[in-house]
């Protein structure tokens, strides 16, 4: 017992000096990198006043943007200085992170104190308070001005329209690709199976029953199935706009309603109920995790943005070089081909009025921002810098390997992003490239997101969340025919027929201008 | 209420040694002004924010730009339809939480005061104080690993017993066991140090002496060391009591889904959703002041309770 | 002089299986995380659960350690882990001293005050205007001083002054002390088990703090580390909900071996401090501490 508690605090001993040691090795550590950091932030300035002595004083600017990757981009990175030189700005961009709610509670407290920046960077602009800020004049109206400006005046129609609130737009929408969504599969065990890519919802659901009880991955056991589906059930979605019926809101008969008064999700809930009934969707979805299936080999399909199909299974093929991942958006439908789209665009980029006090503030604002939809910029986010993240081949910019490219810059791009240099993709990254702009004009977009109800924004999420759970237990079998029923008719009477009623109108208003 | 009675007939008594007594004790005067003087800015300056809950608060028009609504938000919440069903998911939880969880720490405390090897019982109170640090997240997604129907540890082992498998996860009647056995798991190490560090305060000639009395091992639990953490127990336990609403975000946001959400789903996840199509803040702030006043009411049952039985309560 | 009857020695057989229990079902998770941090990607993302790798990867390390920001956040997590925890625990005793002290005028009424700061709050948006209009907006200070005195440690640690013995104070101010001095040179020294505790419970606090310093701090070189631990982890969750409307354009998430890696990491320094402290949680470390 004794020679026992003496090695304790013997290695106790020890444990405290490497502690001490990682302590103050971590701690000058974090001296000298701070160090560095001020000497390359106090040097930056110099370098782009020197650029820009020749012509006039470089445009200042607060910018609040949100960082999506793990650590924010450098103070002396290269984007800065490029985009900085270009636009003849001195930029001062707070990163701010944006998992959890901590960006958007940092936008409402700094809202709330009245010092904001003068670029901002604004998401859920649909919500509450972002809405009201919008309408009551925080943010100033962009609309008038953006025809006088060679890249702004070109903007994604769909996304100015969706992003507007009653034909008035209060930032700049950032573009997104409109037909995104579709199904990402394993082709190898379509191969192995010896069967068709599905071009009917028929086929998909066939294909899906063959994933689940052929063993499409050779191995002798059964242990696989067909679609992996999570909380969202995307595919109930996608099956109801393959059936031709709306994404979330369309006309019907003259009225905007929600898809799931329609027969065409009617149909496409019980094929759903039918395909978990027969294991082809797992009973657990609603907990389980988007990709961890489909990553671990155990189900063959899912449905999704299909530009996931390229950064979502980067581990898994290296593992295994059999696996073929490969995706598809169109499905012939009774009233031909759909594809679930996106609202068009994400976030605004909004200009305060209380930082902005005048028009001529504003416009050189704009100006900033309409060369960064130029050629140029777009190339410098899209592709990086040229000898860093790419080289030039054949007129194409080829990506140098391990490059990191222009991360959270990417924050900044409200263009195409397909706009700037060509860049060379892999035959999946040109596949889905090919289906997002061949499939443009069949994207069904959700009619809501460019029309307003006050109902809706009270409490349409309360009343929405009630459908969502009824759906789940419908399909899982924990309610029957009339609980379904009975969940649409509450909604109705909770408000839901007002929704209908004020979207309708505003929809009516809209068109008949 | 009467310690200020009291205080108010001691002035009129010796109104001129009021003066002298301050005078007295200045130095304690003196020593509390610092925290007087923090909880005054940080904490007292801000609770105009209260008000917000009678107003259709805007960040941007500020308080005073803020339209005043009364207790509409009171009246919108409490008629919700929801109302009884999240106040009795949100009781019942905290129930089980006092019921279930509060006394593992002093159990667990007791049996490592009852360890005589040192090292062992050191290197036990440091392996049960690492799940503190596991966030919620990563608890979550371990539960999930363990107890799903798919290929969860648990099932595998129940049907390889050849039983059922159990829905743990998504069935409403395993969910407050759900909760607050994850609860236990994360906080119970945790939850022990404050009740070590009362039971490090007891000085051993106590323990010596009952020996000498021939007191066995149960009697020494029972009249030397309960006691002596008697008044911390108390004391968490009131505390405990005041923050009896708040279950905990962040874990029963992830651990709620569609099949649960009958029994699951509380004020603090209610709020987290309506909050925010409601006008977020003031929506959200009045729900906050209906759980803190049944906070306080419950504090101060519990306080005067405590003080009946001889106790010294909180205040 | 110790018991060693039979009864005895089995209550004591009983005591340690149990525990060795529930120190087994604490740990095991912690080794699964520990397990997975260090497992080649590829296997962990195919196999979901692994407690044994075949096939080891310090990839998730080495990205972390390769982030520019690491060393630095590292350092302000640790200043103000350290700086706080001090300036804490000093105002805490010197508020909860008095607060201790029965006979002095105006103790309930601040007891009073100091639970309903506990149950009531103003909000996020109302505090963030405070700490804007005292200066702090920007600053370090702003994770130290906001939090300076926490209403529940306060009322632990006068629950503890409140209970050691009279006796001492009384010689000690027979013998000349002032009011300060008792606090400093006797009530302190004789309290090392619950200072230890509370410098746990407030460093730990510090050490898991992020949420102020994103609202608080716009510089992110004043940023502590799990600011960035956090978006990590929250990154990799990805996959919950549908993030199509929010942007993330062609930013593969980073990988599960990854946030194992963060878990670990911004576990792991905060842990290494409690078998430091232990020592005061021992029997009879407060009679110690006396003679000492």
């Amino acid at each position: 017992m004794n020679s026992n508690s003496n090695v304790s605090g013997k290695s106790a001993k020890f444990f405290k000096v490497i502690c001490l040691a990682c302590l103050t090795t971590s701690l000058l550590a974090a001296c000298s990198s701070a160090k560095e950091d001020a000497s390359a932030s106090s040097a930056q300035p110099s370098s782009s006043s020197a650029a820009s002595t020749a012509s006039t004083k470089p445009l200042e600017l607060n910018v609040m943007m949100i960082q999506q990757l793990a650590e924010p981009p450098k103070a002396d990175s290269p984007f800065l200085k490029a985009i900085q030189a270009y636009t003849n700005t001195k930029l001062d961009i707070s990163w701010i992170p944006g998992a959890g709610t901590a960006y958007d509670d940092k936008v409402s407290a700094t809202i709330a104190s009245g010092s904001l920046p003068d670029v901002i960077l604004i998401r859920r602009t649909k919500e509450s308070p972002n809405l009201n800020a919008q309408m009551s004049g925080v943010f100033w109206e962009l609309t008038p001005y953006l025809k006088d400006y060679k890249n702004l005046s070109k903007m994604s129609e769909i996304a100015v329209q969706n992003a507007s609130i009653s034909g008035k737009l209060y930032g700049l929408p950032r573009e997104r690709v409109l037909s995104r969504y579709g199904m990402i599969f394993r082709k190898d065990w379509l191969d192995n199976l010896g069967l068709q890519e599905p071009k009917t919802v028929d086929d998909l659901y066939k294909v899906a029953k063959a994933f689940t009880e052929n063993d499409p991955d050779k191995d002798g056991k059964n242990n696989t199935f067909g679609i992996q589906e999570d909380a969202t059930m995307e595919l109930l979605k996608q099956l109801t706009v393959y059936n031709g019926g709306p994404n979330g809101w369309g006309l019907q008969d003259g009225k905007v309603v929600p898809d799931f008064v329609t027969t065409e999700f009617k149909s496409a809930l019980d094929l759903y109920k039918k395909m978990v009934s027969e294991k082809i969707v797992s009973e657990d979805f609603p907990i389980a995790k988007k990709y961890d299936y489909f990553n671990q080999g155990k189900a063959g399909m899912y449905f999704s943005v299909i530009d996931d199909a390229t950064t979502r299974h980067v581990d898994m093929m290296k593992a295994d070089p059999k696996v073929q991942v490969d995706v598809a958006e169109n499905f012939d439908g009774p009233t031909g081909q759909h594809v679930r789209a996106t609202f068009g665009y994400d976030s605004l980029i909004a200009i305060p009025k209380s930082s902005v006090k005048d028009e001529a503030k504003l416009k050189e604002i704009l100006t900033f921002l309409d060369k960064m939809g130029d050629d140029a910029m777009l190339t410098l986010i899209n592709a990086g810098v040229e000898g860093v993240d790419y080289n030039v081949e054949d007129g194409k910019a080829k990506k140098i390997a391990g490059a990191k490219g222009s991360e959270d810059w990417q924050n900044f791009r409200w263009g195409s992003q397909f706009g700037g240099i060509q860049i060379e993709k892999t035959p999946l990254e040109t596949k889905v490239e090919t289906l997002f702009k061949g499939n443009f004009d069949l994207g069904v977009v959700d009619l809501s997101a460019s029309l307003m109800s006050e109902t809706n924004t009270q409490k349409g999420a309360d009343l929405k969340k009630a459908i969502t759970d009824a759906e789940t237990k419908y399909v899982l079998g924990a309610l029957d025919e009339k609980g379904w029923n009975d969940a649409v008719e509450k909604w109705r009477k909770g408000g839901g027929d007002k929704i209908i009623e004020e979207y309708t109108a505003d929809y009516n208003k809209n068109s008949g201008k | 209420m009467d310690m200020v009675k009291q205080t108010g007939a001691l002035q009129k008594q010796r109104r001129a040694s009021f003066w002298q007594r301050v005078k007295r004790h200045r130095w304690f005067y003196i020593m509390l002004l610092p925290g007087m003087i923090y909880f005054f800015i940080y904490k007292y300056l801000p609770m105009w924010g209260i008000l917000i809950a009678f107003q259709d608060y805007q960040p941007f028009k500020g308080f005073s730009g803020s339209q005043w609504v009364g207790f509409k938000h009171f009246e919108t919440f409490f008629q919700d339809e929801m109302f009884w069903n999240l106040f009795r998911n949100t009781f019942v939880l905290a129930i089980y939480n006092i019921v279930f969880f509060f006394p593992m720490p002093i159990i667990i405390a007791l049996m490592l005061n009852e360890v005589r090897k040192e090292s062992f019982k050191r290197i036990i109170q440091t392996l049960i104080y690492v799940p503190h640090f596991v966030s919620w997240v990563v608890v979550v997604g371990i539960s999930f690993l363990f107890f799903s129907t798919e290929n969860g540890i648990v099932n595998q082992m129940l049907s390889s017993a050849g039983k059922e498998p159990v829905n743990f996860l998504l069935s409403a009647e395993w969910f407050r066991t759900m909760i607050t056995s994850q609860v236990i798991w994360k906080e119970t190490g945790w939850g022990t140090i404050i009740f070590l560090a009362a039971l490090a305060g007891i000085d051993p000639q106590l323990y010596e002496a009952a020996r000498m009395d021939g007191a066995g091992r149960w009697r020494q639990l029972w009249h030397i060391t309960v006691p002596a953490i008697r008044s911390t127990i108390i004391i968490l336990l009131i505390l405990r009591i005041g923050t009896f609403l708040d279950t905990g975000f962040e874990q029963i946001f992830l651990m709620v889904n569609p099949l649960n959400r009958d029994v699951g789903e509380v004020f603090d996840t209610y709020v987290y959703s309506s909050g925010i199509t409601q006008g977020k803040f003031s929506y959200s702030t009045a729900v906050g002041v209906f759980k803190s006043i049944i906070g306080l009411v419950l504090v101060m049952g519990a306080n005067r309770l405590a003080k009946r039985f001889g106790e010294d309560g909180i205040y | 002089m110790v018991d060693r009857s039979l009864p005895s020695r089995i209550w004591d057989g009983i005591i340690i299986v149990l525990l060795l229990i529930i120190a087994a079902a604490c740990i095991l998770p912690f080794i699964y995380i520990l397990a997975a941090s260090v497992t080649d990607p590829a296997e962990l993302i195919k196999k979901g659960f692994v407690l044994f790798p075949t096939k080891l990867s310090l990839i998730g390390y080495k990205y972390i350690l390769s982030t520019h920001v690491i060393t630095s956040s590292l350092g302000v997590s640790i200043s103000i882990t350290v700086i706080g925890t001090l300036a804490n625990l000093f105002f805490t005793a010197l508020m909860a001293y008095p607060l201790a002290q029965r006979e002095l005028m105006g103790v309930s009424v601040i007891m009073r005050l100091v639970v309903f700061s506990m149950l009531f709050s103003g909000g996020m948006i109302p505090t963030y205007l405070v700490v804007k209009e005292t200066g702090l907006l920007d600053s370090p200070a702003s994770l130290i001083i906001p939090g300076l005195i926490s209403a529940f440690n306060l009322i632990i640690m006068r629950n503890f002054f409140q209970q050691l013995p009279d006796g001492l104070e009384e010689a000690a101010r027979i013998d000349g002390c002032s009011d300060v001095a008792i606090l400093f040179r006797i009530v302190l020294p004789l309290s090392a088990p619950v200072l230890a505790s509370l410098a746990l419970f407030y460093a730990v606090g510090h050490w898991n703090q992020y949420f102020n310093a994103i609202l608080y701090i716009n510089n992110n070189a004043y940023w502590p580390i799990q600011v960035w631990l956090r978006q990590i982890v929250i990154l990799s969750q990805g996959g919950i909900g549908d993030s199509s409307q929010f942007g993330q354009d062609f930013v593969p998430p980073p990988a599960e071996t990854i946030k194992m890696a963060v878990i670990v990491l911004s576990t792991l320094p905060i842990l290494i401090v409690y078998p430091f402290l232990q020592k005061h949680f021992a029997k009879g470390a407060l009679l110690g501490s006396v003679k000492g």
